[in-house]
């Protein structure tokens, strides 16, 4: 039913012009039923019903035709003036045409072309244009099959399928992202099954193979066949996600059932529970319980005393809190005077003194060497000294000696 | 009265009274104060709902349970007031000083404090822990009371030794606010609802800083 313009485009001739007549020509017969004036589209579908009528009663007149009178008694369950409306339209679009064309004409017949749109879009009306998918690729499939097929033909074809499927997935998609009320209305009409891919693939490949010529359009019609395969499994798994584990695609989402419980009246509410017997409220005071929430409550008086203060008067932290500072900086004044700027002095010429005086010092260079903060240390070595006339008799040889600055 | 509806009617209702001379129907305990008897359910084995925490059952929930078992103290102090007997049937009390007693257990505004209390003791008489009647403006233990056994009363005869003491009788008979206290929160009543939900949430607050500063 599509039209092929076997012409180059641009080049208009008065053949194109008629070619183009007869394309809308056709077109305007097929939809005549739906048409509200020659304008535009029915906004009542009793007047597609006055169509219908009509067409029946063309169909059972033969090859005689209607003459106005019996077109009017026909309809006469329709208004005088809508019934004026319609044949105008339908005239005025080619659906409805006197036998012969000429003037004062009385009997009429109907166009077999808007019969077949009506029954279409019906069709359509039914179930959204998936079986109507089905009936384009069996009939596809039959084309490619038939011998005087050309490679321009299926190319027409195969790009209308790819365009419609590509249409079919972005609807899909839209209807996807949409509310899930939506989804669920639309989508059953929509989403596709495995078998409609099935039969699109093995059109796809049936073209390929007698046409390899055609392949950048079957990798078009390829796409377009994954795309809405895609959509279709996205639609199905956002619907099973939303109706829960139960896989009942007809459950009430729980907004619609929160929107219930807050706008039903009281008794809407009520009659759920008609027929039931419920136990009186029987909260159970444990006296413990009592006990324990009487402690915990908040009290007028603070919980806790204040801890015990002395009657002296305070007069703060203490000075003298034996910190480190007034030790090591004793320390360090030791040893440097020991070192007098050198890094490191042998402990024997310390001890070069008077005992009392030198262990003394002594003292005071292992303390210095043990104060983690001080940066001294006192290093021995193996070996003893004797020294008879000594005041220690013997001395190890160390070393006290600067590690850092 | 059939002894099946009886008892159907029994729970259902919670706590109804019926006369001394009906029957108590059987397997159902029962607490009498003389004129009228109570029948209530009867546990084996003498447990009690409080044995639904051992068995990590939730109990029936409650808002503000804490609230309500205050006030429960509060109105044992003023009605139970013979610490060595048992709370049931104990001797009615003014409502207006189970308030006053209520009042001087919790902190903050003691008209706020008031009106939860009146609150609470509506509740507590509709599940049968009070017996309120809001005419004379009195308050006595509620039948439910019968119900604890006397083995873990020592805690709580403790409990009410400690709270503040009601205010004597002729304190509230010789004031007459005092005295239209039980009057005046039931026209407040129908307020309470609406008036409720803003209050509450400055006691709320209030016990969430006590919480968290006992926490610290």
């Amino acid at each position: 039913m599509s039209p092929t313009s076997e012409n180059a485009p641009g080049a208009t001739s008065l053949d194109d012009v008629l070619v183009g007549e007869a394309v809308l020509g056709v077109y305007r017969q097929m939809f005549a039923a739906l048409a509200r004036d020659s304008g535009a589209v029915v906004d009542d579908p009793e007047l597609v019903d006055v169509a219908e009528t009509l067409l029946a009663a063309f169909a059972d007149a033969g090859e005689d035709g209607l003459s106005r009178e019996q077109m009017r008694y026909v309809c006469r369950g329709y208004p005088a003036e809508v019934f004026e409306n319609r044949l105008r339209v339908l005239k005025g679009l080619g659906a409805i045409r006197e036998v012969f064309p000429k003037p004062n004409q009385l009997r009429y017949r109907a166009s077999f072309t808007s019969v077949v749109g009506l029954m279409f879009v019906r069709r359509m009306m039914l179930d959204g244009g998936q079986s109507e998918m089905h009936r384009l690729l069996a009939l596809e499939q039959l084309n490619v099959a038939d011998p005087r097929m050309t490679p321009e033909q299926a190319r027409d074809g195969a790009e209308g399928l790819a365009r419609a499927f590509r249409l079919w997935s972005v609807e899909l998609v839209t209807l996807t992202n949409g509310t899930i009320e939506e989804l669920r209305e639309q989508a059953p009409k929509l989403w596709g099954t495995e078998e409609i891919l099935l039969r699109a693939e093995r059109l796809h490949g049936a073209i390929l193979r007698r046409w390899p010529q055609l392949d950048r359009t079957c990798t078009d019609l390829r796409a377009a066949i994954y795309a809405y395969g895609d959509a279709s499994r996205r639609a199905a798994a956002r619907l099973s996600d939303s109706a829960g584990t139960t896989r009942n695609l007809t459950l009430l989402p729980p907004e619609t059932w929160r929107t219930f419980s807050r706008t039903a009246s009281r008794d809407d509410l009520a009659a759920v529970l008609d027929g039931f017997v419920f136990d009186a409220a029987a909260p159970w005071h444990e006296p413990a319980a009592i006990v324990t929430a009487v402690e915990d409550g908040p009290r007028s008086t603070p919980p806790r005393p204040a801890p015990p203060r002395a009657s002296l008067p305070d007069n703060g932290l203490s000075e003298d809190a034996g910190s480190d500072g007034v030790e090591a900086e004793r320390l360090r004044t030791v040893a440097e005077e020991v070192l007098r700027g050198r890094d490191a002095i042998a402990v024997e010429d310390l001890l070069d003194r008077d005992w009392v005086t030198a262990r003394r010092v002594l003292a005071d260079l292992s303390s210095a060497h043990l104060h983690p903060e001080l940066p001294y240390r006192l290093v021995w070595s193996d070996g003893l000294t004797a020294r008879l006339d000594g005041s220690p008799t013997w001395v190890s040889p160390g070393v006290f000696e600067r590690t850092g600055p | 009265m059939n002894e099946e509806v009886a008892r159907a009617r029994a729970r259902v209702l919670g706590t109804p009274s019926i006369p001394v001379s009906e029957p108590v129907p059987a397997g159902m305990s029962s607490a009498s104060d003389g004129e009228r008897v109570w029948p209530l359910p009867a546990w084996p084995d003498g447990a009690t709902p409080a044995l639904l925490e051992e068995y990590q059952t939730a109990p029936m929930p409650l808002d503000r349970p804490g609230q309500a078992r205050r006030v429960l103290a509060a109105a044992l102090r003023c009605c139970w007031t013979r610490l060595d007997d048992d709370p049931w049937p104990g001797r009615p009390a003014a409502v207006a000083a189970v308030l006053e007693v209520y009042a001087g257990m919790s902190r903050g505004d003691a008209e706020l404090a008031r009106r939860w209390a009146t609150g609470e003791l509506r509740r507590l008489a509709d599940t049968g822990w009070l017996l309120l009647d809001e005419q004379s403006g009195t308050v006595r233990p509620g039948p439910r009371v019968a119900l604890w056994p006397d083995g873990t009363l020592g805690s709580l005869r403790d409990l009410l030794r400690r709270l503040p003491q009601p205010p004597p009788d002729d304190a509230l008979t010789l004031q007459p606010a005092d005295e239209t206290a039980p009057a005046e929160p039931l026209d407040g009543a129908v307020e309470e609802a609406g008036g409720a939900a803003e209050r509450h949430d400055g006691v709320e607050a209030e016990d969430a800083g006590e919480v968290a500063g006992a926490g610290e």
